[in-house]
C-alpha cells in the first residue's frame, strides 16, 4: 500500500510540473493544455490511490486441504455363505437385509 | 457353581439399571445411522470402534446374542427371557475376567464397563428391531427353531 501511494504521488509530481513547464524567468506563453493535461493526470493518479485504498486488507489463505476419510471399521466384513455377512470388528453377524443374524454370530463366533 | 460364576451373576434388577441407562443412547446414535438396511453402522462403529478388549471375541459374540435376544422380547410377540438362563448366559459370557483385573477396584471398573457395553448393545438392537419389525422378529424366529444354537428365551 505504501509504495503504491508513493509511487502514485510522484507520478502525479511529475504531471504537475510538466504541465508548469520550467521554474524560471521564461517568455509568456501559452500553456492552458498542459496544464489540463496535467490535471487529467492527477485526477487518474488520485483514482487509482482511492482504488488503491478500498482493497481488502484480509490476506488470503489457501484453506488447509480437509481431512482424508477415515478408514472404513467394516472393510473386513466377510460372507459365511451367500446373504450372510459378518462384522469382526463387531463380533456380529447381519442378513443382507440388515437384521441381526444370531444364528450365524453363534455359529462363527462362539463354535 | 464355581466362586467366579456367582461372582458374576447377574440379577435382574441390575440388568434393568444397566441397560434402561443407555437405551437412550441407542436411539440418539440410530438416527446418525446410514439408511442402506436395517443395520445401525455408524451407530456400531461409534460404540465398537476403539473399544477396548475388556472381552474375548467369543465373550464380546455371547453378549451381542444375549442382548439381541432381550431386546427381542420386547418388539416381538411370542418371546420371553428365562431369567435363569439370561443370568446363566451373561455369566458364562463374562467368564473368564481379564488377567490385568487384579484388585476389586479393578474387578469393579471391568464389571462396569462389560455392563455398558451390554446396556449400550441392548439399545442399540431395540433401534435395530423397531426399525424394521418385521425382519428382526423373522431373524428371531429363525433362532428359536434352530436346534443347533441356543437361546435364553422360555
Amino acid at each position: 500500500m505504501a509504495r503504491a501511494m508513493l509511487a502514485a504521488l510522484g507520478a502525479a509530481t511529475l504531471a504537475v510540473t510538466t504541465a508548469l513547464g520550467p521554474v524560471g524567468p521564461v517568455a509568456a506563453k501559452d500553456n492552458t493544455g498542459a496544464i489540463v493535461g496535467g490535471l487529467v493526470a492527477g485526477a487518474v493518479i488520485g483514482a487509482a490511490v482511492a482504488s488503491s485504498v478500498n482493497h481488502p486488507k484480509d490476506i488470503y489463505v489457501k484453506p488447509a486441504p480437509p481431512p482424508p476419510p477415515k478408514p472404513d471399521p467394516w472393510q473386513n466384513a466377510f460372507s459365511p455363505k451367500p446373504g450372510v455377512k459378518c462384522y469382526p470388528v463387531q463380533h456380529a453377524c447381519y442378513n443382507k437385509n440388515g437384521a441381526y443374524n444370531a444364528n450365524w454370530t453363534w455359529k462363527v463366533y462362539q463354535k | 457353581m464355581s466362586p467366579a460364576m456367582t461372582k458374576f451373576r447377574f440379577t435382574g434388577a441390575l440388568l434393568a439399571a444397566a441397560t434402561a441407562a443407555f437405551i437412550g443412547i441407542g436411539a440418539a446414535h440410530a438416527q446418525d445411522a446410514a439408511e442402506d438396511d436395517l443395520r445401525l453402522d455408524d451407530a456400531w462403529g461409534d460404540l465398537v470402534i476403539d473399544q477396548e478388549p475388556i472381552l474375548t471375541d467369543l465373550q464380546f459374540a455371547e453378549l451381542n446374542n444375549l442382548a439381541f435376544q432381550a431386546a427381542v422380547t420386547k418388539i416381538c410377540d411370542g418371546f420371553d427371557l428365562d431369567q435363569k438362563k439370561f443370568a446363566e448366559g451373561v455369566s458364562t459370557a463374562t467368564n473368564p475376567a481379564p488377567q490385568t483385573a487384579d484388585t476389586p477396584d479393578e474387578m469393579k471398573q471391568w464389571e462396569t464397563a462389560v455392563y455398558f457395553r451390554l446396556g449400550a448393545s441392548y439399545g442399540l438392537f431395540l433401534a435395530e428391531g423397531n426399525a424394521h419389525a418385521e425382519k428382526f422378529c423373522q431373524s428371531a424366529a429363525d433362532l428359536k427353531a434352530d436346534p443347533e444354537v441356543p437361546n435364553v428365551w422360555q
